[in-house]
């Protein structure tokens, strides 16, 4: 715990020293941290907006860049034209899917009102959207740039789904008087959150779930940093892997449940990152 | 009606070498042997239709196959890129969830549920991902065999005998052996920030080479001394390129190359001597010719390509430049494969 808000400070402390700007004006976030981007977690977000020119976060350095149509002895670029800068040691900003770069070898130090190219389709992106991704080389993770970010205006709420009970060999839906027979099951629960500056469905993974067990904290998940543990990327304060957390579209594992015989109380809680909050109740009857 | 059919192509080529190439190493001349036009979809059907001697080509538009006879076996355009290699291609679109393995014929030989683009190389295949921090290898049916994830971006792949060298952004470089086994990681420390720009295994790891960090940029070559690698050379290297270096082995491996700004570096592995050979342009290939000890460069100024050959000694035998992007060049017993805009040609390296 103490780790976790050890490196937590780390990054809002340089977030406020460093005073980062949003790479694009009046951003709109329709992929955010962790969410789920073909079966893999998204390592930053996508941001689109009416504003084409993307400057840095901060002032910094270009340490690397490739272009969409790369040399044929260089590696295909999926991330298409992509610029990385630093911008204190080990901290490094991502852009990609840029329309084109404005920097090279010799134009390399930037500051905030550096146009560093425009926002484009390069690479394997999904209409016209910036990508935008914060390493930290220290801790080799990556952050979720939220945390780093002035604050989106947003008060749209979460919206809690379905609950579902599994077991190696069943998936029950929890509904109103309806009984289950006492064991233990794999929760995993439906959320969709959605920003109120989007004007097209696009929903959004959450920053956090905490889920309680008759009012015993049972589970809590934060969208915050993914890390490499044994081969597989993971989020770091639960080390969940992407088959770990994601059970289906939009449906996020809540972890191992006991239901006991009788009543039981689970409460979900699920906040979007500017803090809007929705908890949802779900009542179990349960005979064994 | 095939001889006036290649007339003009022989003809415009024959004018840039006499207009444009440069007759330094008299002992040397550029026979033209043939010139194609690349510019429809070809399927050839047996007995053409053989392809094991057939050569792949990819340049500007298009890809495919051809043999040493100037026979087009196979081409077709471009979708957004495209892996090929004697076995088969990957022609795919830019937004993809599934990549369409197919013979040299065309015929379709498997898929990849996969989002990420291909990149075949030294005799095996890849998929590097959509976050470009993990590389799938994959059988020439496309099915997964194995899967290397990084925490961060992958900036350079190297592969040759089975062995892997990859090259990251934080993590820096790893050699992974035949069985899929990390064996080595190099860790530069010296430099402002610790990315790899550049990295290359030689035939038979041996020998490893590494152009990592900037202020100060810096070459390392490392050499197998029984279960690691032990750094046997580095040097400081002028100007930081922040982009992938090209950098590599000669065929014969007592040579490395190494991408610059407007020049190539040769570095004699024994002797440590370095000669810079020019660079009008970006570098887009360096090969070496073993059967005559000639090193080739190909560079590319904007919407031209500049052919040059040197010896090692860094001596210019000729150069020529040919209208065209992303130029396709091969050297196989003196024969020169080169495509450029619409066009494949032969041109033989003969002594006067």
């Amino acid at each position: 715990m103490m780790k976790h808000l050890v490196i937590l400070l780390l990054f809002l402390v340089p977030g406020l020293l460093f005073s980062f700007q949003w790479p694009l004006k009046n951003p709109v976030l329709i992929v955010t941290f962790a969410e789920d981007i073909d079966h893999s977690f998204s390592e930053g977000v996508d941001l689109a907006s009416s504003q084409k020119t993307v400057h840095p976060i901060s002032q910094g350095e270009v340490v690397f860049y490739h272009k969409e149509k790369n040399r044929q002895n260089d590696i295909p670029a999926p991330l298409g034209n992509l610029i990385v800068l630093q911008h204190r040691r080990g901290l490094y900003s991502f852009y990609a899917h840029l329309e084109n770069i404005n920097v090279d070898d010799t134009n390399f130090l930037v500051t905030e009102n550096t146009s560093l190219g425009s926002i484009g389709t390069s690479g394997i992106s999904r209409g016209q959207s910036l990508f935008f991704a914060l390493l930290d080389g220290e801790f080799d993770q990556f952050v979720n740039p939220l945390l780093s970010l002035p604050p989106i205006q947003d008060t749209e709420r979460p919206e809690i789904g379905s609950l579902f009970l599994s077991t190696p060999h069943s998936r029950e839906k929890v509904v109103k008087g309806k009984t289950v027979t006492s064991g233990t099951y794999t929760a995993a629960v439906e959320i969709r959150d959605f920003s109120n500056n989007v004007t097209f469905y696009c929903p959004l993974a959450p920053y956090s779930i905490d889920l309680y067990v008759n009012g015993e904290l049972k589970k809590s998940i934060k969208f915050e940093f993914l890390t490499l543990k044994a081969g597989r990327r993971v989020l770091q304060n639960t080390l969940l892997s992407f088959s770990d957390l994601y059970k289906g579209p939009w449906l996020f594992s809540a972890g191992s449940l006991d239901i006991p015989p009788g009543d039981t109380r689970i409460e979900l809680s699920v906040k979007d990152f500017e803090g809007n909050e929705t908890i949802k109740i779900f009542r179990i009857k349960s005979v064994e | 009606m095939k001889i006036t059919k290649h007339v003009f192509p022989l003809f415009f080529v024959l004018l840039y070498i006499i207009f444009f190439g440069r007759t330094i190493f008299p002992e040397v001349s550029l026979k033209p042997r043939w010139v194609k036009r690349i510019e429809t979809s070809i399927v050839s059907v047996s007995p053409e239709g053989n392809f094991d001697h057939a050569k792949p080509f990819k340049f500007s538009d298009w890809f495919g196959y051809f043999l040493s006879n100037g026979n087009i076996l196979f081409s077709e355009k471009t979708l957004y890129g495209v892996a090929v290699d004697a076995h088969g291609f990957i022609n795919y679109s830019s937004v993809n969830n599934n990549l369409l393995v197919r013979y040299p014929n065309g015929l379709i030989n498997g898929t990849i549920p996969l989002a990420g683009y291909p990149l075949f190389q030294g005799g095996k295949r890849f998929v590097l991902s959509a976050d470009e921090n993990n590389l799938t290898q994959i059988n020439m049916q496309g099915q997964i065999s194995r899967q290397f994830t990084f925490n961060s971006l992958i900036t350079g792949i190297s592969v040759e005998d089975g062995f892997i060298f990859i090259g990251t952004l934080n993590e820096g470089a790893v050699l992974i052996n035949e069985k899929g086994e990390k064996i080595y990681t190099f860790n530069p420390d010296v430099s402002k920030v610790n990315i790899i720009y550049g990295v290359s295994v030689s035939r038979n790891d041996r020998s490893l080479l590494v152009v990592s960090g900037i202020e100060p940029q810096i070459l390392t070559l490392l050499s197998r001394r029984g279960n690691t690698y032990r750094t046997d050379y580095s040097l400081k290297l002028g100007t930081a390129l922040r982009h992938h270096v090209i950098c590599g082995f000669s065929t014969d491996g007592k040579t490395a190359f190494i991408e610059r700004k407007n020049s190539v570096v040769l570095l004699d592995i024994s002797s440590r001597n370095m000669v810079t050979l020019p660079l009008n342009g970006v570098l887009q290939n360096c090969v070496q010719d073993n059967s005559r000890g000639l090193f080739y460069t190909v560079a590319q100024k904007e919407r031209e390509s500049l052919f040059s050959s040197f010896t090692k000694e860094g001596k210019a035998v000729f150069s020529f430049i040919l209208p065209g992007e992303n130029p396709f060049f091969k050297v196989d017993n003196s024969s020169l494969y080169i495509g450029a805009e619409n066009r494949l040609i032969r041109l033989d390296v003969v002594e006067l």
